[in-house]
């Protein structure tokens, strides 16, 4: 289980129902993150990255809503455990038949292999099950927490799953005192009060790089800078003890050097902490800095999943290529820098096409009428260049220039029936044979 | 210790201000269209009457220049010395009369201030919270009818409604609880024990009510303006994803900030009291401080009337000050970078 993801992320579909239109602001987006490893979530304002992490979270505000067919994945063991124990009833055995009837027969009130009439209600998923001694112990799960009730949400929030925002003068409420802020949290889960909150709210704050904690810890949030009051919004989603944190751009709007230090703070925290952390952020310079793997969005869909070495030394998307070609640097020494024309748009139709067609400057007749699914783009050698450590040499791109191998034709038919396939709106699966989920697996940290 | 510092500086403003009102009444005493002594000595043109108005001139101060008479008005003002009533209670001061009228109306005010603070704050703070649902609409509607309602039309309404509660409620308001009339003054001497507590509640209530109404009406609907405003902030937000409970969020996070709109609400409004209290003291026949300003004006006592002007400034004054303390108690940013 050191190799799974700790969150995956299933064909989620966020949609804002107005009276004018309904904008899929999330449609169908995946991807996956192991323990202690970096997630970086690119793409350019309105692309959906924040509607994303919010729903992941359940904080989706009406009249958005998070599709029940998406899924939101938490594996966080001893998280799946204490859902299990409290909602029996929730609980889908999805543990291998092969295994024997006996490993698991004394924990399971229900009839095994998700012969139960409410698929739906079910938000635990137990995949495999340890007999220790008597009890049986559950080894690998998830909870579903798109399907999950509120309270299910709630409970995830900060101690399994914590959130930095971009804005940290708006995250801090500004008439408590930061101190105040930390022990409120360090109350709530880690059971910690009085004197030992008091001390270990100065020992977060030390460990964010604030100098002086016990003094500060006394000030309120309009007395700290603004990369100060960054380090403490990260302080108080440490004061949670997640497993995995969302980080939604949080050096937007910081200067560069301010930057790099929450960037250096991040890495050095996530490799002591083991934490999983889900980077969104439009900076292509900030993802190749601290991601391990990214994940570009366009237009509420993901159509580009690959390790951060391999994105950038082959980009297969020409969204990516655009993206890449658009930093300064890294063009080489043209007088101008290239664009790419136009907005994102807003995606308030059923994707019939690839979204990005009218900006593409490879665009085909094709490409408007058919929706492209995730193809594997990897080609073997580039493996190797890439200098991948992990080995995650997954590459997928969601166009129909891929796969290139093949001729026009039957390219376009393998999107068309990839899309009938996918009738559920995951457009994940690709040409690889796996999930969606597999992108980020393989390495162990 | 900006915080400190910037209440002091308020109270230290408020000084000018005082001295600026007080004046004000001076010049309006010595200077303005009515003759204090005249209007004390009435039309009688006889020997005596002028003689009368001669001697009622020189106690007066008026016959002294007027620079001299500005200083020692203003020594005596600003010592609380705030002369004699001549008129209505002849040869009383004013502080004794303060003594009588004013613990009236500060418990009319009492109450006035209270029930819309407790019934239509926690009314909008619902409102806010559960925006856009039906019972969010009629609260608000109830706020804007009740804002709406003049005092004096809802204190006669009301005074109609209860003295007939009998044929109309079907109950008798005279005899609830405890025996109390629909109008008249409160009896505030056996306020420790309970009944003299409730029965004195009870005669001021309907009175508060009216006085009270339309600091309910606009308290309901900045309440439910500012919680819903706070609800949409950043912090509210990040609490949440950090796993703040539902409950902590609202009491802990959103409330206080939603309170620093509502402060110089809830003071503007006590201003309002003072005006309204003259009306609806007339109404409800509680012979209180606006009670008192309103006879004295009607039969033209003015040094009472410039007395009492001053005592009025003094309490607008002094609920700044209130306001400026609940400012810096509130809002920790109150006097950051402001110098």
């Amino acid at each position: 289980m050191t190799d799974g993801p700790i969150l995956s992320v299933e064909g989620l579909k966020t949609t804002f129902h107005t009276d004018r239109e309904t904008v899929r602001a999330v449609d169908g987006v995946s991807f996956a993150v192991p323990p202690g490893r970096t997630l970086g979530l690119v793409g350019e304002s309105g692309s959906g990255k924040s509607v994303t992490a919010r729903s992941i979270l359940g904080l989706v505000d009406d009249p958005g809503r998070v599709d029940p067919s998406g899924s939101v994945r938490y594996h966080g063991p001893s998280f799946v455990r204490r859902i299990a124990e409290r909602y029996p009833d929730a609980v889908r055995w999805a543990t291998d038949e092969t295994d024997g009837p006996d490993s698991q027969a004394t924990a399971d009130p229900q009839p095994r292999g998700d012969s139960s009439p409410d698929p739906e209600e079910r938000f635990v998923t137990v995949t495999e099950v340890r007999s220790a001694g008597e009890a049986a112990a559950i080894e690998t799960g998830w909870v579903d927490l798109v399907a999950a009730p509120r309270a299910v949400v709630e409970r995830a929030r900060g101690g399994e799953i914590a959130m930095v925002f971009q804005d940290a003068a708006s995250s801090l409420n500004p008439v408590y005192t930061v101190g105040n802020q930390i022990r409120e949290l360090l109350g709530i889960h880690r059971d910690v009060d009085g004197a030992e909150a008091t001390e270990t709210a100065a020992a977060l704050l030390e460990s964010v790089g604030i100098s002086d904690p016990e003094r500060r810890l006394d000030e309120y949030p309009h007395q700290f800078s603004g990369g100060m009051q960054q380090r403490a919004a990260i302080a108080l989603a440490l004061a949670c003890d997640p497993e995995v944190l969302l980080c939604d751009e949080p050096t937007t709007g910081l200067d560069v050097t301010i930057q790099a230090q929450i960037l250096d703070l991040l890495e050095e925290l996530q490799r002591e902490r083991d934490l999983a952390v889900v980077f969104i952020t439009h900076d292509m310079g900030v993802v190749s800095r601290i991601a391990d793997a990214v994940a570009v969005m366009y237009a509420g869909e993901v159509v580009e999943r690959a390790s951060v070495g391999r994105l950038f030394a082959d980009p297969k998307h020409p969204y990516t290529r655009g993206l890449l070609e658009s930093i300064p640097g890294l063009a080489g020494t043209a007088d101008r820098l290239p664009t790419i024309e136009g907005s994102v748009p807003t995606p308030n139709e059923p994707a019939t096409s690839c979204r990005f067609a009218p900006r593409c400057p490879e665009a085909m007749p094709e490409c408007e009428t058919v929706h492209p699914a995730h193809v594997d783009v990897s080609a073997p050698s580039d493996a190797v260049a890439a200098g991948d450590p992990a080995g995650t040499d997954e590459h997928t791109a969601a166009c129909l220039l891929y796969p290139e191998a093949e001729p026009h034709r039957r390219r376009i038919a393998a999107h068309d029936e990839d899309l009938e396939l996918n009738a559920d709106g995951s457009t994940g699966a690709g040409g690889t044979g796996e999930g969606p989920g597999a992108a980020d697996r393989g390495g162990p940290s | 210790m900006s915080r400190v510092q910037y209440f002091l500086k308020r109270v230290a403003l408020s000084v000018p201000v005082l001295v600026l009102g007080a004046t004000l009444t001076f010049v309006i005493f010595r200077f303005g269209p009515i003759d204090p002594a005249a209007a004390i000595v009435g039309e009688a043109a006889t020997e005596e009457g002028v003689a009368e108005y001669e001697r009622i001139r020189v106690e007066l101060g008026l016959e002294q220049p007027p620079l001299q008479h500005y200083w020692s008005y203003m020594t005596d003002l600003l010592t609380l010395d705030l002369g004699q009533s001549w008129v209505l209670a002849p040869q009383t001061d004013v502080v004794s009369l303060l003594v009588v009228y004013a613990p009236r109306t500060l418990w009319l005010a009492f109450w006035a201030v209270l029930i819309p603070i407790f019934v239509g704050i926690p009314m909008g703070v619902y409102a806010g919270i559960n925006s856009d649902t039906p019972l969010d609409y009629l609260l608000s509607l109830f706020g804007i009818v009740w804002r709406g309602m003049p005092n004096f039309w809802l204190g006669i309404i009301l005074l109609a409604v209860l003295s007939q509660s009998d044929a109309l409620l079907g109950f008798s308001w005279n005899d609830l609880f405890v025996e109390t009339s629909v109008t008249g003054t409160p009896d505030l001497s056996r306020l420790l024990s309970p009944t003299g507590f409730v029965a004195a509640v009870k005669q001021v209530l309907p009175a508060a009510v009216v006085l009270g109404s339309a600091s309910m009406g606009s308290e309901l609907r900045i309440a439910r303006t500012a919680v819903l405003e706070t609800i949409n902030d950043g912090y509210v937000e990040a609490a949440e994803a950090n796993g703040v409970p539902r409950r902590s969020v609202v009491w802990k996070h959103v409330l206080r900030n939603a309170l620093i709109p509502l402060v110089p609400t809830i003071t503007n409004e006590a201003f309002l009291l003072i005006g309204g209290s003259v009306i609806v003291e007339v109404v409800f026949g509680i012979n209180g401080l606006g009670w008192l300003f309103f006879q004295s004006v009607l039969n033209a006592d003015m040094p009472l009337v410039t007395a009492l002007v001053f005592v009025f400034i003094l309490v607008v004054v002094l609920i700044n000050l209130l306001q400026d303390l609940l400012y810096v108690l509130i809002d920790p940013r109150v006097g950051y970078g402001g110098r």
